[in-house]
């Protein structure tokens, strides 16, 4: 369909922009594209939501929360209890490796060991990542590996 | 022949070479029915005299007897006979690749053979042959580059600048003669893709020019070609007619070809092409290739900001081009500009952002995506107190449209019945 095609094309666009806009600010004040990140969030939340059989637009979305994270870093953090609950969420319903491959991003991002993080931060992101980790072994009990491979990668990596 | 060229391996050279043998191969070269293997077995020779230091007696043997052949050319180019010409031309290229070191260590005395290889190139109308002298170029470039062989370089000069005259004209468009003279292959796409495969080649070629002739020289050598053409037709120009546009795209490929040896400080050529360029009538493969070939100098741009309106007005008429072709290369150049001029963009956000907007939904997807990078290292240049009234001018509209696509894919009863409940429209309620 026209209008789905149009929906991931323009997505890749918003991602170019996430790409390259990555203002200089300290670390105590509120990067500003992360401000425009979280004022856009609910569309590519409520685009997960209902389009959660369409892979070409759960996997662009995907990939612009997961640059999001990888241009702003820990800056991103305002963004992470939104995003976590949506990536969960997100793999939950439709199982679809994407949201774990954009769950990779956080738990590179924000290890224990980067600057500037609270503790609450890191214990949020040990959290969302044992729930993840959990939801994720269940679905591998339901599913043949060959349709995990994101999966795989990810808890190697992070595992 | 065949049998000679297998003991090549086996028996020593010399003895070959001052046989009763070696007349026979040579006289083998003007019968029809032996010359592919006669050629065939001097190339097998040259191959075995590359240590030129050891083979130099064989070299002094062998050099005249392929230097008479080069009377041959002009004749069988005459006769148009295609084969005849492309095993001479392969002779004398293979000759030239074995002893390309003694040509640069004694160049006088191996000029006839570089400017035979030169008229091989010269004189290949079909473009059929001329591929085979092209690792010829590139080998003697590699030496007489070299510190130690300037003087070769001086001296092979005028041959290097005539090889680039030979390459231009090679790069032209055919001029088809019946009265369709949209389809200038006449329906023939093979030759149509070798085609566009050959003038990247010959681009290559090109830049082995600028290597050995300085790349001032080479592009003072497209300006006087435009200059030259300006000349000649430049008062016949009329809405949608260019005539002999053929000459006039082929400069300004050859000026994008070379754009990666040129510095970004060169001050003496391009200061006088790139008016030139943004001047140049509109004729789509002209256009085209005057829109690829500013996009080849923006690094160039950067440093001469006097130039970059005219330039950026020209690329952004493109757009409106009725070519697709054309608006997408414009696309491809809107980038390269935003991304190396983004420096001196940075005040003209703004009127970018418009431009941006105007144009996105009128562009193919690759497309969309070029303009996006170019537009976003612009932003990416504006202070933080800036980035996110810029960040949501410029993505807002992208993000409007995906809801109001997304508005209408759930309307749509197929997505529905695909997708099930999820897509109910009442659900969607980002805000």
């Amino acid at each position: 369909m026209d209008s789905i095609l149009i929906i991931s094309d323009h997505l890749q666009l918003v991602t170019i922009f996430v790409q390259w806009i990555q203002p200089y600010v300290g670390p105590s004040e509120l990067n500003p594209a992360v401000k425009y990140c979280q004022e856009i969030f609910p569309v590519l939340s409520a685009l997960v939501d209902n389009f959660s059989n369409f892979t070409p637009i759960l996997e662009r979305v995907c990939r612009c929360w997961r640059y999001m994270v990888l241009s702003y870093r820990t800056a991103a953090a305002p963004l992470l209890p939104s995003l976590a609950e949506k990536l969960a969420s997100g793999f939950a319903s439709s199982r679809q490796g994407c949201f774990l491959w954009a769950t990779d991003s956080i738990v590179r991002e924000f290890t224990p060991d980067a600057p500037g993080l609270t503790r609450e931060t890191t214990e949020a992101v040990f959290n969302f990542f044992q729930q993840q980790a959990t939801n994720f072994l269940r679905a591998l009990n339901d599913l043949p590996p060959e349709e995990l491979p994101d999966g795989m990668c990810h808890s190697m990596t992070a595992g | 022949m065949e049998c000679i060229t297998s003991w090549i391996r086996e028996v020593p050279l010399a003895d070959i070479i001052n046989s009763p043998l070696m007349d026979v191969v040579t006289n083998a070269l003007h019968s029809d029915s032996s010359f592919e293997s006669a050629v065939e077995c001097f190339t097998a020779i040259f191959r075995e005299t590359r240590d030129v230091d050891e083979y130099l007696e064989a070299i002094k043997n062998l050099y005249p007897r392929i230097i008479a052949q080069r009377s041959r050319l002009a004749q069988v180019s005459e006769e148009e006979d295609a084969e005849t010409f492309k095993g001479l031309t392969r002779m004398f290229a293979e000759a030239g690749e074995a002893w390309v070191v003694l040509i640069a260590r004694l160049p006088n005395d191996f000029r006839a053979l570089v400017e035979t290889i030169l008229e091989c190139a010269a004189r290949d109308k079909e473009k059929d042959a001329i591929s085979l002298t092209f690792n010829f170029w590139y080998e003697l470039k590699q030496y007489i580059t070299l510190e130690r062989y300037v003087e070769a370089r001086a001296q092979f000069a005028d041959i290097y600048s005539k090889l680039v005259d030979v390459m231009v004209s090679h790069l032209e468009f055919p001029r088809p003669e019946g009265s369709d003279t949209s389809d200038l292959f006449e329906g023939d796409r093979d030759q149509e893709d070798r085609f566009r495969e050959f003038r990247h080649q010959m681009g290559d070629v090109l830049k082995d020019c600028c290597e050995v002739l300085g790349v001032t020289e080479c592009l003072r050598k497209t300006y006087e070609q435009i200059e030259q053409w300006v000349g000649r037709n430049g008062a016949q120009v009329s809405q949608g007619q260019v005539p002999n546009w053929q000459q006039l795209e082929a400069a300004l490929f050859s000026l994008r070809a070379m754009g990666r040896m040129v510095p970004p400080d060169e001050n003496i050529m391009l200061p006088r092409l790139i008016p030139l360029i943004v001047d140049i009538p509109d004729q789509e493969k002209v256009r085209f290739q005057a829109v690829m070939a500013l996009g080849r100098y923006t690094e160039w741009t950067a440093g001469h900001p006097e130039t970059l309106e005219k330039q950026l007005n020209f690329i952004m008429a493109a757009f409106q081009h009725p070519s697709k072709e054309v608006r997408t290369a414009a696309a491809l150049s809107f980038r390269f500009f935003c991304n190396d001029c983004a420096e001196l963009l940075k005040p003209f956000c703004g009127q970018l952002q418009q431009f941006y907007e105007s144009v996105i939904n009128t562009l193919p997807t690759t497309s969309q995506e070029e303009i996006t990078e170019g537009l976003g290292s612009v932003l990416a240049k504006l202070p933080a107190d800036q980035t996110f009234e810029a960040f949501k001018m410029s993505c807002d509209p992208v993000i409007k449209r995906i809801m109001e696509m997304a508005q209408s894919a759930t309307d749509e009863s197929s997505k529905v019945a695909i997708a099930g409940e999820c897509t109910r429209p009442s659900r969607w309620t980002p805000y």
